[in-house]
Parts: C-alpha cells; structure tokens; sequence
C-alpha cells in the first residue's frame, strides 16, 4: 500500500496542479476535478489528498485561502503560485516524455 | 525532504509551524471537517438521510486524526514539532507514574554519573594533549643499555650536545634536570624546587615568558646568574609586583638576577611542583666523561618525523660515541611525551572506564525491565492510540522519547553524583558533557528500543479489555536480561576482588623498614654558606672523599640537638630516603678490589648512598653481618662502606663480604657490615643492590633527616625547624613528610584503582540484585492465579517457595557461567595491574561467582517468601 503511494506521488502532484489550472478549488473540489479528468480512474482519497495539498503549499506551489463554496461551506480554497505554474510545465513536459518512452518501450517487447 | 520549491518559502513555513503551530493545525482541521461535511451534504442532496450520510462518509474516509496526523508529517520542522509534543506527552506520563520515573531516573544516574567521573579522568589524562603548540612532535629521549638492564638511562651532558648537533630528525632538543636552592634574602628562608633547563627547552615547548623574557642560549653558555620565575612563586613571594623583574635574589647564597615570569597557564610537562627555572650549567667534569647520567631531554620531531625514524638517527649517533666512551649507553629510547607521563596510569582507566561501562549496562538491562513491565500496563493506552490512527513508527517514537528523556534526567543527576564524587580529580568540561549526552541518548535508546518495539505491536483487543497476565516472549526477554546484568555483576565483581586482593598483597611485602613514627624531612645546605667543597652537591664525580679536618657537621650537631629532646627515639640522616623522590639517588659500577673487572659499561650497578651512623637504627633496617657505621668512622680512620644483602647475594657468591673491599672514586673501601635490603622505589619494584657510605667520610649537602619518636607529627615538625634555625637562622627546612604518608602515596594508585573498582563492583551487585528482585517480584505477580490454583490443589508454602527460588536460580546460574567466562577473557587484560594474584585466580572467582550467587537468590527469594503467603481464595476470587 505505502509503496503504490509512493508510486503515485508524482502522478498526484502533477494530477493536483493540473486540476488547479482554470480555477481555485477546495480540497473536495480538486478530488472531483482529478476524478473527471482521469474519466474516473483516480480516485484520490482524503488520505492522500490532504498530505499532497500541504506538501505543495509548503514548497510555494500552491496558495490558499478561505471562501465560501457553492453549497455556502467555508473552505479552503487553492490556487496555482507563479512557481507552481512554471512547475506544471517543468512536470508535464517530463512526464510527457517519459510516457512517450514508456510507450515506445512496451510497444516493442509485444 | 528537501524542498524543490523555493528554500524561502520552506523557511517561512517553518517558522510558521513552529512558532504558530496551535493556528495551523485549526487551519488543517477545519479544511478537512469542510471537506466530510461537503461529502455530508452531497449524500444528503442524493436523498440519504443526514444520519445515515455522515455514517457513510466517515466510513469511506475514515479516521480523521490520522489523515491530520499524515497531513501534519509533511510540514516543515514536523519532527521538531513532535518532538516538542512528545516530551510534553512524555513529561506527562512520567509525572503519572513518578515511582517508576524515580527508580529509573536513580539507576540511570548512578550508571551515567560513574561514566561521566571516569570519563572525565580518561579526558584529562589520557586524551587531551599537552598544553602546547603541536604537542604530539613532543618526544622524550634516553640512553639505553640493555645489557645491563637500563630501559631508560638519564642522559649524560656531552651525549645530550652530540645529539643536539649532529641529529637530522628534530626541530629542537633540549634537557633539564632538577635542582633546589635556598632562597634566603628576604622573608623566611624557603627551599625552592628550580628545573636547569637549556634555553633550547622553551623552543621546544614553543613558549615564552608572560612577562620578562626567558634566558638567552648566550646567557646559558656563559653561566650567568639568571632565573625566570613561575607565575606561582611570582605572586607568593613577590605578590606579582613587576618590580621583580631584574631584581637580585639570593639563591644558595649566590645572587641571581630575576629576567622574567612564566604565564599562568604554563607548566612544565611532568608536572611536578617547580618555583623557578635557570640556565642549565655543566661542570668542567660533568663535559670530560659521559659518566654522569643526569638530563632528562626532550625534544621537538620535525614535522612528518616518526619516533622510530628519530631513535634510528639518535642511536646511529649513540653507537659512534660508545665505542670510544664505554660510561656511554649504546642504545637509546625514543618515546612520545604525552604517552611517557600517561603510561603508569593508563591500563588503571582502561579497567575503571570497562567497569563503568558494565555498570551502565546493567543499570540499562534494569531500566529496560521495568520499561517491558510498564509496557503490558500501558498496552490499553497504546492500542487506544494506535486505534485512533498512531502508525506503528510514530508510537516507537514516542516511547523511545520517553526513555531518551528519562536518560537525560538522569544523566544530569548523574553529572552532579560526578562532581561531587571528583571535586579535586578531575573537572567536568565540554568534552566530558558532550560524551555524558551522547551516552545518554544512546543509553535511551538502548534500554527503550525492545519494550518500545515490544508495546508498539499491539493487538486493537487491547484497547478495550482487561489484559490477562500471561507467560510470553516479553517474560524470556526479561530472563534474558537477569542473566546479562548476572554475568556483567559477577564480571565487576572478580575484577574488583583481583584488584583488591592485589593490593592487600602488596601491602603485606615487607618494605626492609618501619615506617610507622617517623617523620622526615629535607634539609638542603646552600654550597655558598658551607663551603667544604663547592662542588660536592653535584654528584658523581663531584662528591669527593672529605679528607681534610674541618669537615661541617651541620647534620651531626642537627642529630645531637634533636636527640635530647623529650619522646625522640632516634635521629639519623640520608642522602636518599626509601619512597621520597626528593634526594641525591644514582647508582655506581661495582668494583671489588682484587677480583677480576668486568669490561667498563658491563659493571654491577648498586646505588650509591651515604648515612649517617644511627640511620639504619632509626629506619629499623636490620644489621645482618658485620657492625654499622661508629662515631669513629670519620675523616682520619680507615675508609668503610655497608652494603645491603641484595648487592652481597650478587656480587659475594659464597664469600663472607665482611672485609672485602670496595673501588669508590678510585678509593678502596672496606666493607664492615652488611644491612637489610629496601624497597627504595616502593612494593612494586624488587629491592636493589645499594652501597652505603658513612657521612663523616663522604658529605652531601643535602640529606634527608629521619626521626622516630612516640609525640605528634606536627610537634616532631616544630622541632626539626627549631633546630635548624637554632644552628642556622637563614636554613630552610622542607618536605617535611611522615613516612607512613609516603608508604601511602606509594600506593595511592592501586589503591585508587581498588577503591574504584570496588565501589563500581559493589554499585553493579546493588543494581543486578535490585534487576532480579524486579523481575522475580513481577513473575510472582504475574503467575498469581498459577500459585494460587497449584496451592488449592494442595501444593505446601515451601514447595511454593523453592519452585520461585529455583525459577530464579536457572537463570541465575547460566548468569554465573557466562560470568565466569567472561571474566577469564576480561581479566586477563588486568594482568599489568595486578600483583602477586594471577588473573586467572580460582579463589577470588570462585569467591566472586559465589556473593553473585547468594545474593540474586536472596533478593529473589522474598518475592517468592510473599508468593507463598499468598490465600488462594483472595487472588482467585476477582474473576
């Protein structure tokens, strides 16, 4: 289980940043957006989510501050800094790279 | 965790959450209550009723505290911050359970508290270097001569200037020896101890004068009459006034001019007590033979110089110089300065430091078994946290907090127990505090690590039932610490009984005199006011045979006047007492007259004495051949000389000595008595041979006055001074010693050792004792219902008794065994220590493993005395 995290923790942060990119979200929010991005594929729970989004906020990618939501909740609403656009860009082209190799890799061997 | 995003931002966050961790962790929960409740609402609006919703969504997301608790891990300076948390969390549950913390604190103390007072003597002694530039270039140099027995020959004046000018291995090379002179211009006349060094000396040592300077290589070729003082004469005598400086002083009665003052901080390497330094000035016959070994040198290796390379180069210079001068050495030694004055005392704390080190892990083997008992008391506690979403690393870490912190309490009472155990010893510096935390967190984690590992497995039953004592792994643990801390006791304990009975033996060896009611005293003539011949304070060559009539007889006037007195026994004098370093002690080839003559350089040595004629009688030395000296062994009668049994047992094979004569100075010497042999150099050296001269014949102007008497020391003192200052009021009197307290101070470091090793073998026996008294007591405690059931069915008290007692007794004796061997293996390290006790001695183990044995099962068999008492009803009847 700790080592399927760990797999994905790049994925999710990736997953996070991306889902921030047209609007700010708060936490259920950015859960609903990653699901609907992924055509329900990523599931992200509260035990991941929460870590992830702190983890983000701590290294000045993410932003965050209170509002209300739809619903007339207040929540904690984030949003994408500067250095975590150019971060998104820096992730995306990587993994876009590394999907490209994985893809041409397991193409070959079947 | 390093930050990829910005350091800046990182470091804010940091201080954030430490200095506003209250707010941020409301911030966290909030943001995660939104997000159930937004779940909440959203099964609401799916038509779910709001009960039912909220149910749902805890299930789904589950337990919140520990989403908080993994949330919280990511941030900057968590660990800091629950560490902070977890010694408040600790200091809360030691408050709770304060006899446990007490008894752990205690114990810990006491292991922590023996290393740090150990450590801080290994610190001073053995590892700081020497307080001076590059000290590790710092070498000592001797002549050697195997062939004769000599390891470490002082060094005679012209070998000392051949290797100073001809060597290529060091920067520097300079000598000294000791000297003592009478200061008597101002004040009360005091005997000064002064160190004649070359002026090379402070080259080598790289210093220089606090104030003033220190002499010229000029000023030391030339004789002149200079002194540096040390800072501590310096404020005595002259109360550090800078008026000193190029004052005159009277020293022996020959003016000296005073060019500078040590600093404070300067000592000179062997540490013995020195008041002024002087040019070092050889005779005209100290430089015409190299038969006179009286430096001492050191030296400064030039950088990337071993010791080896450098005797390789002195001993090349050695072997020309032999071959033309056979009083020379042929070899010489080479040693490192710090590991010279250390090495009497290092194997002593190697032991001691082993011995600490055995207590504090037996002080930890009993932390540690009464943590494993606490542990199944707060299983309940910690299945509760682990149920509320604790991971597994986070409550080991708690309980590894709670030891660390009990370590570190108890290493700071340890640091006091140190301090007041080592006032004067040693003293306690960063050093020494650095070692004592890493030993203390270290010894937290040590005596923590299993029981946390151990109560940090829970199973979630736990959490909500009574736990039932059972027989399991934890229990074997425990028994495997009684036999550890068994075997460690029973290690210390025949260790300490080597070391003890070594030193009674030791004390037993017959020293060849009576100590007992003597007291002594130095008396040291100044050549300038007692002019029989200058030259007669600096042996060998200068003493010369008194031949004409007006010799002084300051002693024997001194002697005469003292007898009278009232509860004086007797009064004699010597140029070398027994145990006393201070003195005119060297030794001269043996030469018989009429017998063959060895090759020069092959001779017998035997130490040259002179003694006045009730000496022997006041030490109490036996006569056991022959007469002592007489009144009229004087300047106009027939040469005499006694001699010890050591020298006619080696030179005499067969031969009545009595009448055989001795070559001394070229003069042939008739040999009248024979007398008893000392130990000069204490109970661990082997007496040596020794040549006695009577003082009317042959005068030293320093002797060391011997009187036996039934009074009080201090009065014998009075009267000694009085009496000197009725013959001479400008004489100083010093080192006035009872010679029982130099017996003593002969003994003082395997009597260090011994008490140390004792108490640290007594302390390791209480711990161990106390280890099993515990775990007995718990046994008992936990096998409760067992005894009770066993008893109903008719077991009797003392069947009950004997089944605790042997429980304990198993492994007890697998303690002892493994004790046994490990103290043969131990043991024999000690063996440099030890005297006339082999390592290996079966009594003293045997006697060891027998108090481990009687002991343990004693503290064990109170547990099981009040296991028997037990009624069956009562212990049965709760569930």
């Amino acid at each position: 289980m700790e080592s399927r995290t760990d797999l994905l923790r790049g994925t999710l942060d990736l997953l996070i940043l991306r889902s921030l990119t047209t609007a700010p979200l708060h936490g259920l929010g950015i859960a609903r957006r990653i699901a609907q991005m992924t055509q329900g594929s990523f599931d992200v729970k509260a035990g991941s989510l929460f870590p992830a989004l702190y983890r983000l906020e701590e290294r000045g990618l993410l932003a965050a501050e209170w509002g209300d939501s739809d619903t007339q909740r207040r929540a904690k609403f984030y949003r994408l800094t500067r250095l975590g656009r150019k971060q998104l860009q820096v992730e995306e082209a990587n993994w876009r790279r590394v999907a490209i190799a994985m893809e041409h890799a397991l193409g070959s061997t079947s | 965790m390093t930050p990829r995003g910005s350091a800046l931002s990182w470091f804010a966050s940091l201080v954030r959450n430490l200095f506003g961790g209250g707010r941020r962790d409301a911030e966290l929960r909030s943001d995660i209550d939104t997000y159930v409740d937004m779940l909440v609402d959203e099964k609401i609006a799916a038509g779910l009723a709001p009960e039912a919703a909220r149910r749902r969504t805890l299930m789904e997301v589950g337990s919140v505290d520990a989403i908080k608790d993994r949330t919280r891990g990511v941030r900057a300076g968590a660990i800091l911050a629950e560490i902070g948390s977890d010694t408040r969390y600790a200091l809360r549950m030691m408050r709770r359970d304060w006899t446990f913390s007490v008894v752990a604190i205690v114990t810990l103390a006491l292991g922590i508290g023996a290393n740090a007072a150990i450590f801080s003597i290994v610190n001073g002694v053995l590892l700081k270097p020497l307080p001076y530039a590059q000290a590790d270039r710092l070498v000592l140099v001797w002549e050697r001569n195997l062939a004769i027995g000599k390891e470490r020959d002082p060094v005679a004046p012209p070998n000392y200037q051949d290797w100073r000018s001809q060597n290529t291995v060091f920067d520097e090379l300079g000598a000294y020896r000791f000297r003592s002179f009478a200061l008597d211009d101002a004040g009360d006349p005091e005997q000064l101890q002064a160190l004649s060094l070359s002026s090379s000396v402070f080259g080598v040592l790289g210093v220089s004068a606090g104030a003033g300077r220190v002499f010229t290589e000029e000023e030391e070729r030339r004789g002149d009459r200079v002194v540096v003082l040390t800072h501590a004469l310096w404020q005595r005598r002259f109360g550090g006034s800078p008026s000193v400086m190029g004052r005159s002083l009277s020293l022996n009665g020959a003016a000296f001019t005073v060019v500078g003052v040590m600093p404070a901080t300067f000592a000179f390497p062997d540490g013995n007590a020195v008041d002024v330094y002087s040019p070092l000035v050889f005779t005209a016959d100290e430089l015409t033979g190299r038969r006179s070994h009286t430096l001492s040198v050191i030296g400064r290796l030039k950088p990337d110089v071993t010791v080896e390379m450098a005797t390789a180069d002195v001993r090349a210079i050695a072997q020309r110089i032999f071959p033309t001068d056979r009083a020379s050495n042929p070899d010489v030694a080479v040693a490192g300065a710090h590991d010279v004055l250390v090495e009497d005392a290092r194997l002593g704390l190697i032991v001691l430091f082993g011995a600490v080190g055995f207590v504090l892990l037996i002080a930890c083997a009993n932390v540690a078994s009464l943590l494993l008992v606490r542990g199944s008391v707060r299983r309940r506690e910690v299945a509760m946290r682990a149920a509320l979403g604790a991971g597994r690393g986070r409550l080991v870490r708690q309980l590894l907090t709670e030891s660390v912190l009990l370590a570190i309490i108890g290493a700071a009472a340890g640091v006091v127990i140190a301090r007041s155990l080592l006032l004067v010893l040693a003293r306690i510096d960063g050093t020494v505090l650095l070692f004592v935390t890493g030993a203390a967190v270290l010894t937290g984690v040590a005596f923590g690590i299993i029981p946390a590992l151990q109560a940090a497995t829970p199973r979630l039953s736990d959490a909500t039932k009574v736990v039932t004592p059972t027989y399991t792994a934890a229990s074997r643990g425990r028994f495997g610490l009684v036999t550890g801390e068994v075997a460690l006791a029973l290690m210390l304990a025949a260790g300490a009984g080597l070391m003890i009975r070594s030193f009674v033996k030791l004390q037993e060896l017959d020293l060849g005199f009576a100590p007992a009611g003597v007291v002594s005293a130095q008396v040291l003539l100044p050549a300038a006011r007692y002019p029989v011949n200058p030259a007669q304070s600096r042996p060998p060559q200068a003493a010369t045979p008194v031949s004409d009539t007006k010799p002084f007889m300051f002693f024997d006037q001194l002697e005469t006047r003292l007898r009278a007195m009232a509860g004086i026994e007797s009064v004699g004098a010597v140029s070398a007492l027994p145990l006393n370093p201070v003195g005119t002690d060297y030794d001269l080839p043996v030469i018989v007259d009429g017998k063959a003559r060895p090759r020069p350089g092959e001779e017998l040595q035997a130490d040259f004495r002179v003694a006045t004629v009730s000496y022997f009688r006041t030490m109490r030395i036996p006569l056991i051949a022959g007469r002592e000296f007489t009144e009229f062994d004087g300047p106009g009668t027939t040469p005499v000389a006694i001699i010890n049994d050591t020298l006619a047992r080696q030179i005499f094979v067969g031969e009545n000595p009595i009448g055989q004569r001795l070559l001394l100075y070229g003069r042939p010497r008739e040999i009248v008595g024979v007398v008893g042999s000392v130990r000069h150099h204490g109970f661990t050296r082997d007496p040596r041979p020794e040549m006695v001269l009577p003082y009317r014949q042959f005068q030293f102007t320093g002797m060391t006055l011997v009187v036996r008497s039934e009074i009080d020391q201090s009065a014998v003192a009075e009267a000694i001074r009085g009496a000197v200052q009725s013959l001479d009021p400008q004489q100083p009197v010093y080192r006035v010693r009872a010679v029982d307290e130099l017996r003593a101070d002969s003994v003082a470091q395997p009597r260090f050792t011994a008490l140390l090793l004792g108490g640290f073998a007594v302390l390791a026996l209480v711990l161990a004792v106390v280890g099993v008294y515990g775990v007995m007591s718990y046994t008992v405690g936990q096998r409760a219902r067992e005894i009770a059931v066993r008893m109903t069915l008719g077991a009797r008290r003392s069947e009950v008794t004997r089944m605790i007692v042997g429980q304990a007794a198993v492994y007890v004796v697998v303690g002892v065994f493994i004790g046994l061997a490990g103290a043969l293996a131990a043991t024999r390290l000690m063996t440099g220590l030890l005297f006339g006790v082999a390592a290996t001695d079966p009594a003293t183990l045997l006697s060891a493993g027998a108090v481990v044995i009687v002991t343990s099962l004693a503290a064990s068999s109170i547990p099981a005395i009040r296991a028997a008492r037990t009624t069956p009803v009562a212990v049965l009847r709760p569930e």
